[in-house]
């Protein structure tokens, strides 16, 4: 029997739950972008959700971040409220971080069914980014960007997998 | 008489959701933010069915159900999951507790309508 396990791609599966989270959540749609979007001028404009990843096999940190004006129009959708509504500053929390935790459900129920058992804690958010170096290198990083209702997003993964027990007969 | 429904979420916008996708239907929807005020909420008024998350602070939503099994007046109660969080082993310990009906965030309302009125019934409200 062959144990042997390679790392998952990790753009296919963010681009998916992506696409889900927006269309089943939101109604909406995502385009890509070819480059990270820059960030807004001042951190204080944005808004950044963080879900741990912790498994025996892959754990880390999954990142969204996104503009105030981007989680108006999340929070209005999710709601059925006018499109052109704006939310309070504790909803637009929330939806940072639930977005994110419904990103990261979605990756890791993905990363599950590729072998690497996972599970999530509960979603951070800050309003300032407090992590910007990784404490150790991470071997497998994605980074995308997107735009929803015209406006720039983007998600990070700092993932780190381990080798399956039959790919390091030492362990 | 009309269902109580009980919506247990750390997220006021996934509760108000839930909230919503059941306003069109004559039943009493009240709220908790965490499984401790849910099994507050729960003795209090006695729900015929609970939303329930899985991953929040103070009490997540496998302890609450743990505490709703043990508690013999309670013991009963209808429960759907919804939570982001499909862990084999959590979905695994739900269905130990008692629960079948599992849902994953995202979710649509329809959705959680269709799994909701197989626990109890949901009679549309007359339109005026």
């Amino acid at each position: 029997m062959n144990h042997t396990m390679s790392t998952p791609a990790l753009a296919p599966i963010v681009a998916a739950a992506v696409h889900n989270v927006l269309s089943i959540q939101f109604g909406l749609v995502a385009q890509p972008l070819e480059k990270l979007p820059a960030v807004a001028a001042g951190y204080a404009a944005m808004l950044h959700g963080t879900v741990a990843m912790f498994g025996a096999r892959v754990y880390g940190d999954i990142c969204l971040s996104l503009p105030d004006a981007l989680a108006d129009k999340l929070v209005a959708h999710m709601l059925g409220l006018p499109d052109t509504s704006t939310a309070s500053d504790p909803d637009k929390l929330d939806l940072a971080g639930e977005f994110c935790n419904m990103l990261a459900g979605q990756i890791g129920a993905a990363l599950t069914g590729s072998g690497y058992l996972n599970d999530l804690g509960t979603p951070q958010v800050t309003r300032v980014r407090e992590d910007a170096e990784d404490a150790e290198p991470f071997e497998s990083r994605f980074e995308g960007g997107w735009t929803c209702a015209g406006l720039p997003y983007s998600l990070s993964l700092s993932l780190r997998f381990e080798p399956h027990e039959s790919d390091n007969p030492q362990c | 008489m009309n269902p109580t429904i009980l919506s247990v979420d750390d997220s006021s916008l996934v509760r108000r959701a839930v909230s919503r996708a059941f306003a069109r239907f004559e039943c009493t929807i009240i709220e908790a933010e965490n499984g401790e005020v849910g099994l507050h909420q729960t003795r209090q008024h006695k729900p015929d069915l609970i939303v329930l998350d899985y991953n929040m602070p103070v009490m997540d939503g496998v302890e609450m159900l743990k505490q709703l099994r043990a508690d013999e007046s309670l013991k009963g109660t209808k429960v759907i999951m919804l939570t982001a969080n499909s862990n084999p082993e959590t979905v695994t310990a739900v269905a130990r507790l008692g629960v079948r009906e599992y849902i994953t965030k995202p979710f649509q309302e329809d959705q959680l309508l269709a799994k909701a009125a197989r626990l109890v019934a949901l009679v549309p409200k007359a339109t005026e």
